[in-house]
């Protein structure tokens, strides 16, 4: 790979680019914007970027208090900052989308993630951002996690969460069809092929097992009162005994 | 480089997403890209009557109109048929008939695209929710032009981008351009790729926007020269809250507040059933549609701007307000929340709430200095994220980056092969 950096980076950020080297990169550095790079690191607003339709532009702000040179991002492929308070900033006032601002914490990861970046391949921070959001989507019995401190409450949580889907039946479900004017025809074809297994077979056992969480809830329930109980007796015997 | 725009309608026809497109061919005409538009010859939507000449050359942009099948009643109906059938199984036969009665049909433009779409660099089709979008994305794939998609997703109007093909489009795309963060967080939830979809938003010219005096603007209207005016701004269409601020409004008045009420905007059925309403209420002036010159002057006449519509997908005259450093009122709806910075530039009410709308204009009128740090506030903000070169900006940038990652995916196969 053919790295480019134009403009003066700070001596403080050259040293990242030694990596590169050791990789086998090619790593060169001017003013001007050559052809045949695959990857280029700007330092600075360079008009040249409004024209690269080629590589993988990034504009490296690790060194930039300011932001003066932010208003050049939307150019980039890549932003890199150096803390997540610039990045707030460059999305909150720039706009920038927070997947293309990366936080670098360590210079060595670089060749990596630009190698990454050029194959379109996710780098880091978007794998974070992914887990995250996927985190925030995960079923509600996830989200229903017992907080540090309080095993007993997050357990009852839990609990609330089986007992909501203890009854497995679909309920609500009626079979249909999409098709137009013939679809109550093809619905009413459905129900009739299916409901001499529905009605005698699957119900009944389904009914059966709606029954069996429901009282695996109960003794659940129970044996988490107990454990409430045992719980705050150890605290109380706690307490007496750091009296004692 | 050689771009085409793919539009439902392009000025002299009025709106958001035609002032989106028009702004911003014309910006990158100026910066020396060459722009076409391809788009209908209709002035309005409601009929798509050919009206306006086939071509046009508009600022440098070369605008191409094609005639398209005129919307009539049983049009309509088709549509309607398509709307009640479609949503609640979303069943994908009913598509055809919102893509047809949506329009405009140009087969013209289709004709066009395919034999003219390789002759540009990149593709841009704005307003997703009309259907030369879905043919338009087709001719572009079928050209293997890079294509990009400004959908203007209105996040309480599902049928602007959530039909089953205007999701294959989206999709599709190399790319989709949302107006704000939060329409942009939407698309994410639907399913794309986050690094497919960027925050381009509209623009204003700053220049366009210059203070005559508020006291000149008020006598230019006709408007009392002393006390507190709060002006609506926008069609006057239901979902635009204008019932809402007419409310509060009533509120604010027996609460004996020196308050005038000044509606400025085309009038609509709805409108009309509201000022026989809220017949011979003081202080209230209206006035329909009106030039450039006098949305200015109402800018400028009033203290406080209040729309609190509930389908805005970005919300322009917040930022006209702001460019006129007034402070805004918004409806706490996902669009508007991701503009307005509630109580830093504008203060935002819940949604339909008539005493939390006259909460927060009694504010504004109890604390005249908290105004105008708001609007001082808003025009930074203007200035700094939402002109019309900003825009620019980030749409070309945007094109450069799908130009780029189409380069490099074209060079990684070269390299497997």
């Amino acid at each position: 790979m053919k790295v480019h950096l134009v403009g003066s980076p700070p001596p403080a950020l050259l040293a990242a680019f030694d990596r590169f080297r050791e990789l086998g990169d090619a790593v060169s550095c001017s003013d001007q914007v050559p052809p045949e790079a695959d990857a280029y690191f700007f330092y600075g607003g360079y008009e040249a970027m409004k024209q690269l339709a080629h590589g993988l532009v990034i504009l490296d702000l690790r060194d930039d208090i300011t932001l003066g040179v932010a208003p050049w991002a939307p150019y980039a492929d890549l932003c890199l900052v150096r803390s997540e308070q610039v990045r707030a900033t460059l999305v909150d006032d720039h706009g920038c989308e927070p997947e293309r601002i990366l936080v670098v914490a360590e210079d060595s990861v670089l060749p990596e993630l630009v190698d990454r970046a050029a194959r379109d391949a996710l780098p880091p921070a978007e794998v974070e951002e992914k887990d995250k959001a996927m985190a925030d989507r995960v079923t509600v019995l996830q989200q229903a996690e017992p907080r540090a401190g309080s095993q007993t409450a997050g357990l009852a949580a839990r609990l609330e969460v089986i007992e909501r889907q203890a009854d497995i039946m679909l309920r609500g479900y009626r079979v249909r069809s999409r098709v137009p004017v013939i679809g109550p025809l093809i619905a009413w074809v459905r129900r009739n092929l299916t409901s001499h297994l529905r009605e005698p077979y699957l119900d009944p056992i389904l009914e059966r097992q709606v029954a069996v969480n429901r009282q695996l809830v109960t003794v659940l329930r129970e044996l988490l009162d107990r454990q409430a109980d045992l719980e705050r007796r150890l605290a109380r015997f706690e307490e007496e005994q750091r009296h004692d | 480089m050689r771009f085409l725009h793919v539009t439902h309608r392009y000025p002299p026809s009025i709106g958001g997403a035609e002032k989106y497109i028009a702004d911003l061919s014309e910006e990158l005409v100026r910066r020396g890209h060459q722009v076409d538009v391809f788009t209908s010859r209709a002035l309005d939507f409601y009929t798509w009557k050919n009206e306006l000449p086939p071509f046009d050359r508009l600022n440098g942009v070369r605008v191409y109109r094609f005639r398209s099948m005129q919307r009539r009643e049983w049009v309509w109906r088709v549509l309607h048929f398509g709307m009640r059938h479609y949503w609640p199984n979303r069943s994908r036969w009913y598509e055809p008939f919102i893509f047809f009665g949506g329009g405009p049909l140009a087969p013209g433009m289709l004709q066009a695209m395919l034999a003219q779409g390789r002759r540009y660099d990149l593709i841009h089709l704005n307003c997703l929710v009309y259907a030369q979008v879905a043919y338009g994305y087709w001719a572009a794939r079928r050209q293997g032009v890079p294509v990009v998609v400004t959908p203007h997703a209105h996040a309480g109007q599902e049928v602007t981008y959530n039909v089953g093909y205007q999701r294959a489009v989206m999709a599709g795309c190399d790319h989709v351009i949302a107006d704000t963060a939060a329409e942009r967080g939407l698309l994410v939830d639907l399913g794309l790729d986050p690094w497919r979809v960027s925050i381009g938003g509209t623009g204003l010219d700053p220049e366009k926007y210059t203070d005559g005096g508020q006291l000149a603007a008020r006598r230019r209207l006709g408007l009392p020269d002393k006390g507190f005016i709060v002006l609506f701004l926008g069609r006057k269409s239901d979902y635009k809250g204008l019932d809402v601020a007419l409310d509060a409004y009533t509120i604010l008045q027996s609460q004996g507040l020196d308050v005038a009420f000044l509606a400025v905007g085309p009038e609509t059925d709805c409108s009309q059933a509201l000022w026989t309403r809220h017949q011979g209420l003081p202080g209230l002036h209206v006035l329909g549609a009106v030039s450039d010159e006098e949305k200015l002057a109402a800018l400028a006449a009033c203290d406080c701007l209040v729309l609190p519509s509930i389908g805005e997908a970005f919300g322009i005259v917040f930022l006209e307000a702001w460019l006129m450093g007034k402070p805004v009122i918004g409806a706490r709806v996902l669009a508007v929340s991701s503009v307005i910075g509630d109580g830093r530039d504008g203060l935002l009410a819940a949604p339909g709430d008539v005493a939390d709308l006259a909460a927060c204009i009694a504010r504004l009128v109890a604390d005249p200095e908290l105004g105008r740090s708001m609007g001082a506030r808003g025009r930074d903000k203007v200035l700094l994220r939402y002109t019309v070169s900003r825009i620019a900006d980030r749409v070309e940038g945007i094109y450069l980056r799908v130009l780029r990652r189409r380069q490099r995916q074209s060079l990684g196969k070269e390299q497997i092969s």
